[in-house]
């Protein structure tokens, strides 16, 4: 727990709450302090009752002890109001540092890990550590506080009870520390179980055609059947652990209260104790039973926290694989060289790209075509820095774009991604998304609309350019969600396009016309096209073709026709699909 | 965030929706005894649970103070102490001395301490039997709606996504499970407490429990108000949630693009913004649960400040004891544990509640392929292949129609080739056959019977398909070819595997037929999962074979492996495959080509070639260079045939 509180991270975190902490701390103090008065002043009331004191004694201590009830609330108030407050900021504070720090993480990082690991790194585990630091620091110092201020009142007025009473709920508190773990244990195997549970029906229902092919429901419900009972069977279980728990704390503490009944009574009947006393004894046990469950609680708290920040600590640990080069600020107008560019993917050992050699003047277009799995999309990526090129091969400006600082590289390039990626926003934002301060901008957000043959779809749309997509809007279909993706690049006024294989999901009458625009949109910029149809890379000043990492044709498109090669092979095959397509 | 947008996972359920109750009574009368058991238990239990602070009472009075004897009077209470007097032999005595005293409250100790085991009996039975019986409700109920998914038509599963799907048998199954486990019981149980601990206030001293409970209401209300605050607050700090985690998805998912055009310090800010709101509603929970928790405990204590301040006049006029005292401070506790646990519960119903209405959502659609009323007797394995299209039209969404009347037939073991562009309506044919979705026009006839007459589950045993993607099951080798057909021994599955030749590679693993299948069949090359599709569906055996060849490269040495298993397979069954290689086009005695959901032309390989239509072109398209490949030995084996 002392570790958990020394963390760097945690401390770090937590540090904004400090002040406010030190006020929470002392209103968990007086908590503690106030409500430990309560019993004794019950067991003087009781006693001045018992004593016929008189209806004054007897008011006022009743009055004292209604002040007291109220501090004590008063001070309950403000140590749940700061510290669990403190605690919802800190969490907010961690989370916001852990995705700041995502946003840094290279493509690597996420081809690696699952989004789902990733998801719960920010969500259960930011959760779990807030636990320890909210609900955990504040039940441990006060319920702390007031088992060691009741026992040492305890020990004062009868220290002979004490003892017998607190060994009990020593065994008690022994036991909730053994199971608090095993239960642990078994609700992680329980929510295994139901993941389980989960996976095969999210099998079964995405299979349900092979099911309903070879007639096999039954077959598939008594799959399920059998996984389902076997879940019943662990949540039985771990429910029964629960219970004998709650069962064992509930008579340990009855049993001991008539202990201290029997014993105590015995001494007040033989006058040996005051009733008073004896009825503030019986509060302070009673006080005691529950912290004595809580304080088990509250140390697996800490330790699931530990292990949550474990994991929190190991993502913040993740290096940013593309750093920043020294050069700022430098003009960059597209104009790029690639020199002998090899590069093999992490672990792999065939090199994706084997000795490139590409010139691209400013305002130049270049095509880049070629079988699936030549390397073009590695080579887009590459140019944009989302994967690390070599030093030396790839340049801009002349300049390595390694040594360029990432803004400014990427702020040169616009693209398109092969995998067209939407955020659940609207399509204004979507297509503003480089440059949002024009967002309002209608007129060149109808342009580039219109350039990306998407205007007419956007203008059927309820709500036109603040229509929402995605998750909570409309769906989309491929070929427009591909044509908001250009829309969006071209939105973007940077010297150089690159359009990674974009039109695959566009209708060919479609593809046709966002050609047309194309002509007019690589006017003035360095375009940089990745296909499969060669219908869109006719117009362009160079047509690489890639085969296995190198370039096996080159030339313009006249040219690779006279060459007869795989260029002229595809372009030919292709042209009587449009054919076929017309029939 | 679009406020129009209503997401089924924002309904709030209605506590007292009967309508609802009566949907799921069924599922728990079968359990009726046990839950009548658990009744008794808790009925039990609440009595051992109240005698405790009256024999507490009576110790305090007749053993501690010597005022003996308490007041008389013929109710349950008073008889309950004269029972404890007879008992602890205190109400014999006529000289009550201290030693007495101290005897008699030995005795009662003892009787508190059979309470109490008696308490811890009742007790851990009643939770087993309620956890039992809860668990056995939820079993039987998502089984049920398990089965009812599971038998909807391909349409239903069409329009709605598998996630969603699962959340209904998972989530919300468990949701409404609360209701059973830890809501209704305990809700009854709480309900007993609180009449009780009013009886027996009230059987002490009426005016002092008069007086105690005149600060119920107030706490009613502060419950009420805070509850219903807490309420609305949970729903916005779920609504939050979620859009801060759709957005860290959207972000993890999505990164690329967002570095591709700088936008970090831009989701850093949205992302600031999503957590902020969010916290700020986690606070204003944290406000409203920081000033409910301390009101109720300083009105449970200005309960205790009453019964001290109104009990000692009451003492002092001799109408009470300071043992009546005692009780009433015990069971003012008691009093309020129980009003804030029902008010906690409600949340929990209410969710409960909303899953169950989703749930019922789900049991309602009654989207699947009706089977006939009255089925026609299955025609022969021979007569079976002889398949009619007549006219045959069909749609997925009722508007673009994919088939647009097609006609024509199949003799029994005929094979026939379909071949077209992509979107010609290929599959189409497929869907149509093996009754995945029912035609809009025309008819489909096996052995001459409307297949809608024909008994569904025997229909789809009789046409085998072999779909393109080859979908496998997380389950061992043996179980995705035999797909839980017990009838089939090892022998047969083996045999089947072999005359595909998917034997050698199964026998190569580890544990042959008992080899786990990873998720969607991953660690399989494309050549061996279709290896194994084909030796599920021939161990099927069935009469008419449907057979979506897939377009996916395979090696070239698989490949050969692949055409042999299908020759193999295509032996002696009426084959209907939709082709993507040469050789099997050859093979065929007929080819139909589709187009644009139309028979444009029909003939064999040589005919529809001289033809010069789209067949022709098809074929420079997408097979004329398998030619090279595979042409000699298949032309050798069309020459022999």
């Amino acid at each position: 727990m002392i570790d958990f509180l020394r963390n760097p991270l945690v401390r770090e975190t937590w540090a904004p709450e400090r002040r406010r902490f030190r006020i929470a701390l002392a209103a968990m103090t007086g908590r503690g302090i106030f409500a430990l008065a309560l019993p004794y002043l019950v067991g003087r009331t009781i006693g001045a009752i018992h004593a016929r004191a008189g209806a004054d004694e007897v008011r006022q201590l009743v009055i004292v002890l209604g002040c007291f009830t109220l501090l004590t609330a008063f001070c309950q108030f403000w140590m749940r109001w700061l510290h669990i407050r403190s605690s919802r900021d800190f969490e907010a504070r961690l989370r916001e540092r852990l995705f700041r720090h995502l946003t840094t993480l290279g493509y690597g990082y996420f081809n690696r890990a699952r989004t789902g690991d990733i998801m719960s790194r920010l969500t259960a585990d930011v959760e779990a550590v807030r636990m320890g630091m909210g609900p955990g620091i504040m039940h441990l110092y006060q319920t702390g506080t007031m088992v060691l201020g009741a026992i040492v009142i305890m020990m004062l007025s009868y220290w002979q009870l004490t003892l017998l009473a607190l060994l009990p709920l020593a065994m008690i508190f022994l036991f909730i520390r053994r199971l608090m773990p095993v239960l642990h244990q078994s609700s992680l195997a329980v929510q295994e179980r139901l993941g389980s549970l989960s996976a095969l029906a999210q099998e079964s229902f995405s299979g349900s055609r092979v099911v309903k092919a070879f007639a096999r429901e039954d077959y598939e419900i008594g799959r399920f059947d059998r996984e389902a009972s076997r879940y019943i069977d662990d949540s039985m279980s771990m429910a029964m652990a629960r219970a004998r728990m709650h069962v064992v704390i509930e008579v340990m503490a009855g049993l001991v209260s008539i202990a201290v009944l029997f014993i105590g009574g015995r001494a007040v009947i033989d006058a040996r104790f005051d009733l008073a006393d004896f009825v503030s004894f019986f509060g302070y046990f009673n006080m005691l039973i529950w912290p004595m469950v809580a304080i088990g609680w509250t140390l697996a708290l800490f330790e699931r926290a530990k292990v949550a920040l474990g994991r929190v600590e190991t993502l913040l640990a993740e290096k940013p694989a593309i750093v920043d080069g020294p050069r700022r600020n430098v003009e960059l107008d597209g104009s790029w060289s690639i020199r002998d560019l090899r590069f093999s993917h992490e672990g792999a050992g065939k090199p994706v790209l084997d000795g490139l050699d590409i010139e691209i003047p400013a305002g130049r277009s270049l095509a880049v075509v070629g079988p699936t799995g030549c390397g073009k999309s590695t080579l887009v990526q590459l140019l944009g820095r989302l994967l690390d090129p070599p030093t030396g091969s790839i340049l801009q400006n002349g300049i390595d774009v390694r040594d360029l600082a990432l803004s400014d590289l990427r702020g040169s390039v616009t693209m398109v991604p092969q995998e067209t990626f939407l955020f659940s926003d609207t399509i204004r934002a979507n297509i503003a998304y480089a440059r949002p301060d024009l967002a309002q901008d209608e007129e060149a957000l109808r342009r580039v609309a219109e350039q990306a043959q998407v205007l007419e779809a956007i203008e059927a749309m309820p709500a036109g350019f603040d229509q929402l997509v995605g998750e909570r809007g409309i769906t989309l279909s491929g070929g427009q969600k591909q044509r908001i993706a250009i829309a969006r690049a071209l939105f973007n006024p940077a010297p150089t396009l690159i359009l990674d294989d974009c039109l695959s999901a566009v209708d060919t009458q479609t593809e046709e016309h966002i050609l047309e625009h194309l002509i007019e949109i690589m006017k003035g910029r360095t375009t940089i096209i990745v296909a499969h149809r060669l219908s869109s890379v006719l117009h362009c000043d160079e047509i690489v073709v890639l085969r296995d990492g190198r370039i096996s044709e080159r030339g313009s498109h006249a040219e690779l026709l006279r060459k007869g090669g795989w260029y002229a092979d595809t372009y030919r095959r292709q042209l009587i699909e449009e054919e076929l397509e017309a029939a | 965030m679009s406020p129009k947008s209503v997401h089924d996972d924002e309904i709030s359920g209605r506590i007292f929706d009967w309508a609802l109750y009566r949907r799921f009574l069924p599922f728990a009368r079968p359990q009726l005894g046990a839950i009548m058991a658990s009744v008794v238990l808790l009925l039990l239990l609440a009595v051992t649970t109240m005698t405790a602070p009256l024999v507490i009472r009576w110790a305090i009075d007749n053993c501690f103070e010597g005022t003996r004897p308490g007041p008389e009077g013929d109710n349950l209470l008073a008889d309950f102490n004269r029972f404890l007097g007879d008992f602890s032999g205190l109400a014999a005595e006529v000289e009550i001395d201290a030693a007495d005293r101290g005897q008699a409250l030995g005795m009662v100790s003892l009787l508190a301490v059979a309470l109490g085991v008696l308490t811890f009996v009742f007790r851990y039975l009643q939770l087993f039997i309620a956890n039992r019986t809860g668990q056995r409700i939820i079993y039987d109920l998502r089984r049920h709606v398990f089965a009812h998914v599971e038998t909807r038509s391909l349409r239903f599963f069409d329009t709605n996504p598998v996630g969603r799907l699962v959340t209904r048998v998972t989530s919300d199954i468990e949701a409404l499970a609360e209701l059973f486990t830890s809501g209704v019981d305990v809700v009854f149980y709480d309900l007993v407490m609180l009449g009780l601990t009013l009886g027996i206030l009230f059987g002490i001293n009426a005016e002092l429990a008069l007086y105690s409970l005149a600060l119920v209401p107030f706490v009613g209300a502060w419950s009420f108000f805070f509850k219903r605050e807490a309420q609305e607050l949970f729903r916005e700090v779920r609504s939050r949630v979620t859009r801060q985690n759709s957005f860290i998805n959207e972000s993890v998912t999505g990164m690329r693009v967002i570095q591709l055009f700088r936008n970090e310090a831009r989701a850093n800010d949205r992302f600031r913004l999503w957590s902020r709101e969010l916290r700020d509603s986690h606070v204003k929970t944290v406000r409203n649960f920081s000033l409910f928790y301390p009101g109720i405990e300083f009105f449970s204590g200005l309960g205790a400040a009453v019964v001290l301040l109104v009990g000692n006049g009451l003492l002092q006029e001799g109408s009470l004891s300071i043992g009546d005292m005692f009780a009433f401070w015990i069971l003012l506790a008691k009093f309020f544990e129980p009003l804030r646990q029902i008010s906690e519960k409600y949340n929990v119903l209410q969710s409960a509640m909303a899953s169950g209405e989703r749930i019922v959502t789900i049991l309602d659609n009654d989207l699947r392929i009706p089977d006939a009323g009255n089925p026609a007797p299955l025609p022969s394995r021979d007569e079976l292949g002889r398949i009619e299209f007549d006219d045959v039209r069909f749609s997925y969404d009722g508007e673009q129609e994919v088939l647009k009347g097609i006609s024509f037939k199949v003799a029994p073991g005929e094979t026939i080739a379909i071949v077209g562009a992509t979107g010609a309506g290929k599959s189409s044919i497929i869907n149509v056959l093996g009754r995945f979705y029912d035609i809009s026009g025309g008819s489909v006839k096996l052995g001459g019977v409307d297949i809608r007459e024909l008994p569904k589950y025997e229909l789809r045993r009789s046409v085998g398909i072999v779909l393109q993607e080859v979908f496998l099951f997380a389950d061992t080798i043996r179980e995705n070819i035999r797909l839980g057909d017990e009838s089939f021994d090892d022998e047969r599955i083996r045999e089947a595997a072999a005359r595909v030749y998917a034997l050698p590679f199964i026998e190569k693993l580890e544990k042959g037929l008992d080899h786990p299948v990873e998720e969607r069949g991953a660690t399989f090359s494309l050549g061996e999962k279709q290896l194994l599709a084909f030796a599920r569906t021939l161990a099927h055996d069935p009469p008419v074979l449907v057979l979506d060849e897939a377009t996916a490269n395979i090696d070239t040495e698989t490949e050969h492996l692949i055409q042999r298993a299908l020759e193999r397979l295509m032996e002696n069954r009426t084959v209907i495959v939709i082709a993507h290689r040469l050789s099997t086009i050859k093979r065929a005695d007929r080819i139909i080509v589709m187009h644009h959901g139309e028979i444009r032309e029909t003939g064999t390989h040589a005919q529809l070639l001289a033809a010069d239509g789209i067949y022709r072109r098809l074929y420079e398209l997408q097979y004329k260079n398998q030619e090279g490949s595979e042409g000699k030995s298949k032309d050798r084996k069309e020459r022999t045939a």
